[in-house]
């Protein structure tokens, strides 16, 4: 018993090493540059923790404009703390991430092991999350959804440890954790609700436990008040309600293509086509979600090279996740935690699947870590049932085993540390840290620097949050920020102190005298331009042109 | 075995109904021009007599499709239904194995119908019964080699008559059936006689693919169209650029070359394979081209889906027996495996009979009133596909099976005494559509073509198809020439006149206002004609 528990901790503190170690390993360079969401969210972070105002002045938002995308409040406040206790730092904002992202593994240990009753497999499951692409991916980029990933699953844990402990600090806590993680990221506050309705209806005969109502009731009733001022906020704000559907199906172009071709037929059967359509579109962008080689080869896009990818799970625990599956039906006694896990998975998908996009892997984490879970019994039984066979059997086995979860994991950081900032290098705003600090060591020699951010390596597009690179860049206080920002009437112009954000028409601009331009070829092709007055080229991380530094004197 | 009959009806009536719907894409076309001719004239399109291998767009062909079409029109002439009538017929009798077959495994009538049923309603049957095509006959086919390998003594021939002719019907039966057999051997135990026979079986593909290595470009054939993974430039370039990135960034050469090297192909391979497996095909789109199946259905009605988890659970939890359904599963979409990035849709339909059994086991297990409520979600799903989608449909397949041609090739029919010339980008291949809706005295110019491998037919009758490299110039004087013209050929004329490097009569300078304009189904111009003013150089 005494090994048991030594081996227990032991395995389990190496696992949660290897998570950490996964998830800080060299976290200051990669990814190689703050991306938008990063940079938004650090420097209003600051903001807060210097003045109490989000950079637009907002005091104490419980939603931020940041780029017109309406962020969750959760991370950036958190941030603040981090920078209140840490200073400033580039790598602050990543550092909940992967704070979040490691414990997850600890907080699968503990449910998996709540629910199948082995700490063999609750290790092996952390194990799994400890090395899942999707988990180290998205807690490296500073993911709010860690946070409520983790509060969900140790809310969960914590109601399933009251079923049968029967101890009200479990329920009490478990409530309050569950209503903090519906304030992490907007999807959870549909998802866990749901969740935990079914959860409740799942778990009814063991719950409800009527000599203990006063304790049930109490913690529900936490659970709704502490949930109540996000509802709030969500039905009475209009940027929730806005960012809500901007991103839902309806927005989907192929779906208003599809709804297009019902246009000649009469009103009535016009209305029946167009509901048909909306389910059938939605039934179907939510069932891609499940399609395998999304899950396990494409669905993390970190290369332009079709189907040579890495999906959020390994690929190699794709037949674990069917023998997973096997074996979970197959399990007697077990109804109520199968119930359980299928409602996780097919809610988890809801928001991917609801969304206008075709795959946002970045909405079902939740769901890829309980794929791993189940992937981990698959290889936990599959592992029993070879090690009941013979010697030589059992060594061919598992060296295999070995060699292809290594080879699989080593693609997978390949891909990560090396192709994804090659390949990628233009969606993480790549290289606006650089322009940034190149506009400041010239900030004294112009009266402006214009900045146009539309830019891209084989399509162009407009890159967000450039104020917020500048601002952050240039330690220009956030105090001086929410009096100076502001946005002008050109063509998507903002501006602050003698920087302007906006679109250049090299036609017109380069007759302004003093004025340093910031542009990439898609606006001023290196034709038109003076060589001489091009004082620096900016590059995406695989030395293609990203922009021209012009400089315009007098 | 009476229960049958309602099922089979319904499966009938549901691929009968509307029976000019949907209309005819190129290769359909060919396969219909193609069996009238055979049955006519003994010869194909080019003019070969009674041949074995035939030509398309893509690859060879093989011979039992447009022989089988061919029978059709042999019985109801040049007509809708004489073209489609063999496949309507598969399409019903493929319910019925259906039933046979799972009647023969289970041994269980209530499975069997419930089997049969979801047969008969799935989108992509319905929809392939409908038209000529590969795919029906060969399901057909190997439905019928499955349910004659149960059967005892006089089958034994018949099994063979019927795996040769799945061989000579799709590519995809060389890789699907020895596997199929082998799967019923291992199973079944059978008599030492079947064995004999699946040997004599294995041998006989082996023959035939030497036979077909024989045909010029055959390689080629295969290389393109059975195993295009490896010859899919995409991934080399991939593994190359992404070791070459490894490289600059110091990592060692060894280890890059051991990370991308050829196994990557095989990698790709298998995602590919699995791109089969996404419910979103089965429940979701299918086939949003509109080429396999109703453009916005799945495999099978949406509402199976329950009764297809059921049954899954069902045959995990209690019916261990039957569990070789799943890699019977696997054997039909292996062949994906060979392809780059795309949906191999014929795959997916072949293993309809087995999704077909496992949801029978769910169907079976939900009580009645459930039962009726899936039946009743079906027919209005499919009502809604047949009575409310048909002309989102029509528009949504408007280039790939482009109704409006046929309004094209009546007309010109009508000028049969005239020179005609049409643009060659009417659609990819406008011969096929011309040769099915039209009435042209062929000369069999190209009979000389033994092996036609993507041979594109440039003449049919007195219609001469304008290649775009085509040059254009008046003749006034010159009558009895009628041009068909794409846009393409039309702006070209166009800018001609504009830059008067095209003269022609002072009244006839305005396209379409002296002749016709022909819309497509998006009611957007696709052939103006031209009489009498222009010619070809």
């Amino acid at each position: 018993m005494k090994t048991s528990l030594k081996a227990k901790i032991v395995l389990l503190a190496l696992v949660l090493l290897l998570g950490v170690f996964f998830r800080f390993y060299h976290l200051t360079f990669f990814p190689i540059q703050l991306s938008h969401d990063e940079i938004t969210q650090l420097y209003d972070a600051i903001s807060i923790a210097q003045t109490g105002k989000d950079i637009y002045g907002n005091f104490m938002p419980l939603i931020f404009p940041s780029v017109h995308d309406f962020k969750p409040p959760f991370y950036t406040y958190i941030t603040s703390l981090f920078y209140i206790t840490l200073g400033n730092y580039e790598v602050l904002i990543r550092i909940p991430g992967a704070i979040f992202g490691s414990l997850i593994v600890l907080a699968v240990y503990l449910l998996t092991n709540q629910l199948f009753k082995s700490w063999q497999l609750a290790i092996l499951a952390s194990l799994f999350v400890a090395i899942s692409p999707s988990e180290i991916f998205f807690s490296r980029k500073s993911f709010e959804n860690g946070a409520g990933i983790f509060l969900m699953t140790i809310g969960f844990y914590l109601l399933l440890k009251y079923i049968f402990k029967k101890e009200g600090k479990y329920i009490y806590f478990g409530y309050f954790l569950l209503a903090a993680a519906m304030y992490t990221y907007f999807s959870h506050a549909v998802i866990i609700p749901l969740l935990l309705v079914i959860f409740l209806i799942i778990y009814r005969n063991l719950f409800w436990d009527l000599t203990r109502k006063k304790e049930i009731f109490l913690s529900m009733a936490l659970f709704l008040t502490a949930s109540l001022p996000l509802f709030y906020i969500i039905l009475s704000n209009p940027d929730t309600r806005y960012r809500s559907q901007t991103v839902f199906i309806t927005q989907d172009r192929f779906l208003g293509e599809k709804k297009s071709l019902g246009d000649t037929l009469n009103p009535t059967f016009k209305d029946v086509y167009d509901a048909k359509t909306f389910i059938e579109y939605s039934i179907n962008r939510y069932l891609e979600q499940f399609s395998p080689d999304y899950i396990f080869a494409t669905g993390l896009d970190f290369t332009n090279q079709g189907l040579l990818e890495v999906g959020p799970l390994l690929i190699i625990e794709f037949p674990f996740l069917i023998y997973g599956i096997y074996i979970l039906v197959r399990k007697r006694n077990f109804t109520k935690e199968k119930m359980f896990i299928s409602s996780w998975i097919l809610i988890g998908m809801l928001p991917s699947g609801l969304t206008f996009e075709p795959n946002s892997p970045h909405r079902s984490v939740m769901v890829f870590t309980m794929l791993s879970v189940i992937a981990a019994l698959g290889f936990f039984e599959f592992v029993k049932r070879v090690f009941n066979k013979k010697r030589n059997l059992k060594i061919v086995v598992v060296v295999t085993g070995v060699v292809l979860f290594m080879g699989n994991f080593l693609y997978f950081a390949h891909m990560y540390f090396i192709n994804f900032p090659y390949e990628k290098s233009e969606y993480i705003q790549y290289p606006f840290k650089e322009v940034s600090l190149f506009a400041w060591e010239n900030y004294s020699r112009y009266d402006q620097i214009i900045f146009d951010p539309y830019f891209g390596e084989s399509a162009p597009f407009v890159g967000t949050g450039a104020h917020y690179y500048l601002g952050y860049y240039g330690n220009y206080p956030p105090e001086k920020m929410q009096k100076e920002y502001r946005v002008g009437e050109g063509r998507r112009e903002s501006r602050f102190d003698k920087f302007v954000i906006r679109a250049i028409d090299f036609g017109v601009d380069k007759q302004l005298k003093n004025t340093l331009l910031i542009a990439s070829p898609w606006v001023v092709p290196l034709d038109k331009i003076d060589k001489g007055d091009v004082i620096k080229t900016f590059y995406f991380y695989d030395r293609k042109t990203a922009f021209y530094a012009i400089s315009l004197k007098p | 075995m009476i229960k049958i009959f309602p099922i089979l009806l319904l499966g009938f009536f549901l691929r009968i109904i509307f029976i000019s719907y949907p209309p005819f894409s190129i290769e359909e076309a060919r396969f219909a021009f193609r069996g009238e001719r055979l049955v006519t004239e003994k010869k194909d399109e080019l003019g070969r007599t009674l041949p074995f291998v035939f030509n398309s767009l893509s690859d060879y062909q093989l011979p039992v499709t447009p022989y089988l079409t061919g029978l059709g029109i042999l019985v109801f002439g040049k007509t809708d239904l004489g073209a489609r009538i063999s496949f309507i017929v598969l399409g019903t009798l493929i319910i019925l194995l259906t039933y046979l077959v799972a009647k023969r495994l289970f041994n269980n009538e209530d499975l069997s119908l419930f089997s049969a049923a979801t047969i008969s309603v799935s989108p992509p049957l319905i929809y392939l019964s409908r038209i000529p095509n590969e795919t029906i006959p060969l399901l057909f086919f190997t439905l019928l080699l499955i349910y004659l390998f149960f059967l005892k003594g006089w089958s034994i021939f018949l099994i063979f008559v019927a795996l040769t002719l799945a061989f000579l019907t799709s590519k995809f039966a060389w890789f699907i059936e020895i596997p199929i057999m082998v799967i019923l051997i291992l199973r079944e135990k059978p008599s030492k006689l079947k064995i004999a026979l699946a040997t004599i079986s294995l041998v006989s593909l082996i023959a035939l693919i030497f036979l077909y290595y024989k045909i010029p470009q055959s390689d080629r054939s295969i290389s393109e169209n059975v195993f295009p993974l490896f010859n899919e430039i995409t991934v080399l370039n991939a593994i190359n650029r992404l070791r070459g990135q490894g490289i600059e960034q110091g990592m060692p050469v060894f280890f890059e070359s051991l990370l991308f090297n050829k196994l990557s192909f095989l990698v790709v391979g298998i995602v590919n394979f699995l791109k089969h497996l996404s419910p979103a095909l089965i429940f979701g789109y299918f086939d949003q081209t509109g080429i396999f199946n109703f453009s916005f259905s799945g495999l099978l009605p949406k509402i199976l889906i329950i009764p297809l988890i059921i049954g899954l659970v069902d045959l995990i939890k209690s019916k261990e027996k039957y569990l070789f359904l799943l890699p019977t599963l696997v054997v039909f979409l292996f062949p994906a495996i060979f392809f780059y990035n795309q949906i191999i849709h014929p795959l997916l339909i072949m293993s309809l009979p087995v999704l077909s059994i496992v949801i029978a086991f769910g169907l079976k297990r939900l009580n009645r009133s459930f039962q009726i409520l899936v039946f009743f979600m079906i027919v209005f799903e499919i009502m809604l596909i047949f009575f409310i989608n048909k002309s989102a449909e029509i528009k949504n397949t408007n280039l790939v099976r482009p109704i409006w041609v046929e309004a094209v090739v009546k007309d010109i029919n009508k000028n049969m005494d005239q020179r005609i010339y049409l643009s060659d980008n009417l659609t990819q291949d406008p011969i096929p559509f011309l040769g099915w809706y039209g009435y042209f005295s062929l000369d069999n110019e190209y009979s000389n073509i033994i092996f036609p491998y993507k041979f594109h037919q440039t003449m049919i009758g007195n219609v001469t198809l304008i290649a775009s490299e085509a040059e254009f110039k008046g003749c006034i004087d010159k009558k009895n020439s009628y041009l068909y013209l794409s846009q393409r050929d039309s702006l070209k004329i166009k800018e001609m006149l504009n830059s008067e490097k095209l003269k022609v009569d002072e009244n006839k300078k305005i396209l379409g206002v002296e002749g016709k304009i022909f819309y497509d189904s998006l009611q957007n111009p696709q052939i103006y004609l031209i009489k009498d003013s222009i010619c070809i150089k």
